[in-house]
């Protein structure tokens, strides 16, 4: 496992700034909730004042907006939009990060198989994740506790913030299958920024045209808050649909990895 | 039993040539150059045996291992150095080289003393990041990379790149000793002298194909060299053209060069009649020798 050590140990800065990012911007705006609850009159006028577009497109109602868990779903949107940007980050740079740097011909002339170091590398930016995530359930559930000053269901809280990871993974997946697919990649976050904000526009187009197509094509729509919200649960379909995605894409990335003729650096 | 051996050996590609029907058999205990000019098909081959490209026809053996289906297993046993290095920026130099060395099967606290050892032989500051490092300093991480790990089969493609002379030197020495302690070297390279300085034989490789494989003795006594003179008074360049195993010639005015091929000493008593006033003889390019001899 020291390949696994070794990339744990490449990606530690640029984790602990993703996850300082993700939940102090959740802390940030959580305890901004405080002062939004003080005045419930007013701000209720201001949500009624934008346009309608808007309040569908973001999911924000007026009755929900004002309870803590309603709030944190309008969050959730920013998190998983930079989330979606770090797993990608993470999903690309598997392999493309040895090729760019062309550190690739040192790795594979050691005794180690392909799969071996496609199964370490998974493995390791799946940790990553894993800890991103154990950070940000702890951090944004103790500052709920703590700045929300009335009673919320913490089940549903955690499960929202739960949507965090299903969204990371699917874009982990994601992340791996264009790496493969696009041969050269000279910068991760050249490919990962447009990829996602591809997939977020088109999660805004199923909210705004209601067409149900586009929500199977956007990762960002799959896990509905309001859903969460009223029933305490995700909708299973989804979560299957995003393993079969996922598992592809890991499953694809490893074929294409064994083939692959690793060419002299010109 | 061969070290290396490689049956018809073919890489294409796509439609692009990369190797045709190599045929290599590389001695245990030998010191094996692979000479060609850039884009004959040196690196192509190699990286082929490291399991870094797969064959599109024949097969190859290591250690009388299959590399299609026992790759690692026998990289366990290679030292690789590429003609350049690329390692991770942000790591120390004594970071990667452990790293390096933790692929390997091997007794650990051993191979550090040993990256200790070829660091200070080298004349190698450990404790810089790589990114800090010189050209010819990353090669010298590269050189210790290769060797850290004690591999019976030491494969080279065109190491000398970026090496000063005296590191080079130490280089060449620090193969010999290897050699001596039984490991196999292919060295691969464009640049005949040194081959010939450090190999027992070697394998000439032309668009993609082996041409020739020889003794250096045998190439030695073929040796070409590149000849000029500057003539003080007249001359008649039919007296040089008639010495036997020249070629090539031109003339410009009062100064003269030819390709001479046979032994170095027969040529300067044959020139020892003419009236010269400079003399210089040069390593020929490689292209040259494909052009004359190996047409």
């Amino acid at each position: 496992m020291n390949l696994y050590r070794h990339e744990l140990r490449s990606y530690r800065t640029s984790t602990i700034v993703w996850i300082i990012a993700l939940s102090g911007y959740a802390v940030l705006f959580l305890t901004m909730l405080v002062s939004f609850l003080q005045d419930v009159a007013v701000s209720k006028g201001i949500i009624e004042q934008l346009p309608e577009a808007v309040r569908t497109a973001f999911n924000i109602r007026a009755e929900t907006f004002l309870t803590l868990n309603g709030f944190y779903s309008l969050l959730l949107i920013d998190l998983t939009f930079i989330g979606a940007v770090q797993a990608m980050n993470l999903g690309v740079g598997i392999m493309s990060k040895e090729v760019s740097g062309k550190t690739v011909d040192f790795l594979l002339t050691k005794p180690i198989t392909r799969r071996n170091v496609y199964v370490q590398k998974v493995l390791a930016t799946l940790t990553i994740i894993v800890i991103t995530n154990l950070v940000f359930q702890v951090v944004t559930l103790s500052s709920a506790v703590l700045f929300g000053h009335e009673s919320f269901n913490i089940a549903v809280f955690v499960r929202l913030s739960g949507i965090l990871f299903a969204t990371q993974l699917y874009f982990l997946g994601i992340g791996l299958a264009v790496s493969m697919v696009i041969p050269k990649i000279r910068s991760v976050i050249a490919v990962s920024i447009p990829a996602v904000f591809i997939f977020f526009i088109v999660g805004l187009l199923d909210s705004l045209v209601g067409n149900q197509a586009a929500r199977f094509l956007s990762p960002f729509k799959y896990y509905d808050t309001a859903y969460i919200i009223q029933h305490g649960s995700y909708e299973w379909q989804y979560i299957g649909l995003e393993l079969v995605v996922v598992a592809s894409a890991i499953a694809g990335g490893y074929w294409l990895l064994a083939r692959k003729d690793i060419r002299a650096v010109a | 039993m061969p070290i290396i051996e490689t049956k018809k050996l073919t890489k294409r590609y796509g439609h692009e040539r990369g190797i045709v029907d190599v045929d290599l058999a590389v001695e245990e205990g030998e010191i094996f150059g692979f000479i060609g000019p850039n884009g004959a098909g040196k690196s192509t081959t190699i990286r082929t045996l490291l399991n870094l490209i797969y064959p599109t026809s024949g097969s190859a053996t290591i250690f009388g291992k299959d590399i299609a289906t026992r790759g690692p297993e026998i990289r366990e046993q290679i030292g690789y150095l590429p003609s350049e290095v690329f390692y991770y920026d942000n790591m120390r130099a004594i970071d990667l080289l452990k790293y390096s060395v933790s692929f390997y099967s091997i007794d650990q606290a051993k191979a550090l003393e040993r990256i200790h050892e070829l660091a200070k032989l080298l004349d190698l500051d450990l404790s810089k990041k790589i990114d800090d490092l010189s050209y010819g300093n990353k090669k010298k991480v590269g050189i210790i990379q290769g060797l850290a790990h004690s591999p019976k089969l030491i494969i080279l493609d065109e190491p000398t790149g970026g090496l000063d002379p005296l590191i080079q030197q130490k280089f060449f020495n620090l193969l010999r000793k290897e050699n001596k302690q039984g490991a196999t070297i292919l060295f691969s390279s464009h640049i005949l002298s040194e081959v010939q300085k450090l190999c027992d034989r070697v394998a000439i490789i032309k668009d993609g194909t082996i041409i020739r494989v020889e003794k250096i003795s045998d190439l030695l006594e073929h040796n070409y060299k590149r000849f000029k003179l500057e003539l003080a008074g007249n001359f008649n360049a039919k007296d040089v053209e008639k010495i036997s195993g020249v070629s090539d010639m031109e003339v410009d005015g009062t100064s003269v060069s030819f390709l001479y091929r046979g032994k170095v000493n027969d040529i300067t008593k044959e020139l020892a009649s003419l009236n010269l006033s400079n003399l210089w003889v040069e390593e020929p390019e490689l292209e040259e020798i494909f052009l004359h001899y190996y047409q």
